[in-house]
């Protein structure tokens, strides 16, 4: 049977006010966008869902003629098989000029770049705690950095109107390179320096006195879109060395990540977890003399004969502090090796097998 | 809590991996009266900017006709850096070396770095120190 | 393209240094006793994974490779500005450097002047822009004239990317 299932979705999700009083709500819910029309047989077969919204794909020619299409899908050097059309539909964010968007490009890029970038992260830190494994998350396929590698890899937005380009007498084929995700509306808005306005994205977005841009959003997503694209016509292994290349080549510095509250607690609760017997003390090394006029102290953390860590301070307590908190990080950030001495294999490679490294979970403290 | 997290944005390094060129557009402007001009049309006659076009797919290349001296600006994706040169009274071949150092260029600022090696690495043996000799060779102060 | 013969024979031996096996530390020790020189041909591929485990899978490797018979000391993702125009490259191009002396861990360092048998570690740089150093004006002064003579200098730069340094 077919229904038109929109309705009945929309009520239940109104049905979670109350009268008078509107909850905020704190977690995402998934709700189908209306204007594709979206229907299915069941509710919950998956399979039979549909949209039904008519969109056309750039035909492969026009978009062969484009040349900052050429240039992009050179310059990223992406195989043959990529179309250019593909290339052109994930810049597209705008919804209802016609022509097919990245809507469902982004998605499988995202979904793509989480699972590799969490396998990495997992497989080379299994130690990292929680909170500091989601920022390296975030470091590496946030929007700010995602912004960043669509920027670098030369992508213009398209910020000129339809009168403009009409009137500077512009290349049609041109339109099909550029990220477009502004409205023609939002194009000839009159801007201040200094002042910027928010739409209605921007502002669900604000944290503190920081926001995501709909830009750097616009840029993100055609990045995301166009690893979609390249597991669309080229497949996993490919989309992964994509990865690889252009987002987990990047530098997340882990050390500077980290903020301790209480390091010494943190430390004892960990060298119990790990079932350390001998009791963990901090001792002094060295250091240049207590009347020296800049006097250094070099202070290590002991398990029994094992030096966990080492820290240098202009005091014994700084020189402590940094001692304890060094061994945290040689904790937090191990990276497990084979026998063989090299990184172990990731569950996505060819012949992985399990080989038993997994965190042991966070402390608390 | 034990350990909060301080957000970072990871730092691009562009070669590690892949390498993508960051010039992505040339634009070249010319006058087809002009006399200063005419290295510059006689690139274009002759083919060799097509030449370059082929050989650098990578990069977007415009040209425009509008009266004035000659010039090729560069657009880097670099941290959106515009580089204008002049081009005026060149010979064909003098601007087409022109557009090739350009077009290899990253955009950043030029300078000069006195050592060798440009690093964001946290150096593997870290820096020497005197308190981890051997309390026999200390210096005494 | 940077030519340098290689010596088919490695000479291969570890300098163990003196710092003891640390989980984490910022410091180095300067010892250079050499314990044992390998004169045999083949290198010891026990004292080989001895560098490879000390370096945590090549995580904390250095190499110290030589350009025009100039040693740099680099890690993966370091620049190296040469400050040259290296001839016949281009922009994009990968190199193949054949000449690298040293692979060091922290505690480890492995040595040979002749250059490292190749196929005991990867190591590809990027060529990633060909630029210049910034315009300056050198001022000569020549005998029985008055006037200085002005040279403009704007020399080539090259400036590589260790793309890849790991153990083989």
């Amino acid at each position: 049977m077919m229904i038109k299932g929109l309705t009945s979705i929309k009520l239940s999700s109104t049905s979670t006010r109350c009268i008078g009083r509107t909850f905020a709500r704190s977690y995402q819910v998934a709700q189908p966008d209306p204007f594709f029309k979206t229907e299915y047989d069941e509710i919950d077969n998956y399979g039979s869902y549909k949209n039904t919204r008519f969109t056309h794909k750039l035909p492969e020619t026009t978009a062969q003629q484009s040349p900052l299409l050429v240039a992009l899908h050179s310059r990223l050097n992406l195989p043959n098989k990529y179309e250019h059309s593909t290339l052109s539909q994930a810049l597209n964010l705008i919804k209802n000029e016609g022509l097919a968007n990245n809507f469902g490009l982004n998605t499988l890029g995202k979904n793509l770049l989480t699972y590799y970038v969490s396998e990495y992260l997992l497989m080379r830190y299994p130690r990292l705690p929680i909170p500091v494994f989601n920022e390296a998350i975030n470091a590496y396929m946030g929007v700010d950095s995602l912004y960043e590698v669509g920027k670098s890899w030369g992508i213009e937005a398209d910020v000129t109107s339809k009168l403009d380009k009409h009137l500077s007498q512009e290349n049609e084929l041109l339109k099909y390179g550029r990220l477009r995700f502004l409205e023609d509306s939002e194009k000839s808005k009159i801007t201040e320096d200094g002042i910027v306005e928010l739409n209605e994205y921007e502002s669900r977005t604000i944290q503190g006195n920081k926001f995501i841009s709909s830009e750097s959003e616009a840029y993100a997503s055609s990045v995301r879109s166009i690893i979609g694209g390249l597991y669309t016509h080229c497949g996993e292994e490919s989309a992964k060395k994509f990865i690889y290349d252009h987002i987990l080549s990047r530098k997340v510095e882990f050390e500077s990540m980290f903020q301790f509250s209480k390091p010494t607690r943190e430390l004892t609760r960990i060298c119990e977890k790990l079932n350390l017997t001998e009791p963990i003390s901090v001792r002094l090394i060295a250091e240049t003399g207590r009347l020296s006029s800049h006097a250094i102290y070099v202070t290590g953390v002991f398990v029994g004969n094992q030096k966990l860590g080492e820290g240098v301070g202009s005091s014994i307590n700084e020189s402590k502090t940094r001692a304890v908190v060094n061994s945290l990080l040689s904790y937090y950030l191990y990276t497990p090796i084979d026998e063989s001495g090299n990184p172990i294999k990731l569950p996505s490679d060819v012949n992985y097998k399990f080989e038993g490294i997994v965190g042991e979970g966070d402390v608390a403290i | 809590m034990p350990v909060k997290a301080i957000p970072k944005v990871s730092i691009a390094r562009n070669g590690v991996g892949t390498l993508v060129v960051p010039c992505n557009k040339i634009q070249i402007q010319y006058c087809n009266w002009g006399g200063s001009s005419q290295g510059v049309r006689d690139l274009l006659t002759n083919g060799q900017l097509n030449n370059f076009a082929s050989n650098n797919k990578n990069i977007f290349i415009e040209v425009i006709k509008k009266s004035g001296h000659p010039t090729a600006t560069f657009h880097y994706s670099n941290k959106d850096k515009v580089n204008e040169i002049d081009i005026k009274n060149l010979k064909f071949n003098e601007v087409l070396k022109k557009i090739n150092e350009y077009s290899q260029r990253s955009g950043n600022e030029l300078f000069k770095w006195n050592h060798k090696v440009l690093s964001i690495n946290q150096s593997t043996r870290g820096i020497w120190s005197p308190m981890h000799e051997a309390k026999s060779d200390r210096y005494k102060i | 393209m940077i030519k340098n013969a290689i010596n088919p024979s490695l000479r291969g031996g570890f300098q163990a240094f003196r710092g003891s096996m640390m989980m984490r530390s910022m410091t180095s020790s300067v010892g250079t006793n050499n314990i044992g020189d390998i004169p045999s041909q083949t290198v010891s591929t026990q004292n080989f994974n001895l560098l490879k485990f000390d370096s945590n899978g090549s995580k904390n490797l250095y190499a110290i490779l030589r350009i025009h018979n100039i040693p740099y000391l680099v890690t993966k993702g370091d620049k190296i500005i040469l400050p040259t125009k290296l001839k016949g490259v281009k922009v994009g191009d990968q190199l193949d450097i054949n000449k690298v002396t040293t692979l060091g861990s922290p505690n480890f360092t492995f040595n040979d002047n002749n250059g490292i048998n190749k196929d005991l570690y990867n190591l590809k740089l990027n060529v990633v822009e060909i630029t210049r150093e910034p315009y300056y004006e050198v001022y000569r002064k020549k005998q029985r004239c008055r006037r200085l003579k002005t040279f403009p200098v704007e020399n080539y730069q090259t400036v590589l990317t260790i793309n890849e340094l790991s153990l083989a």
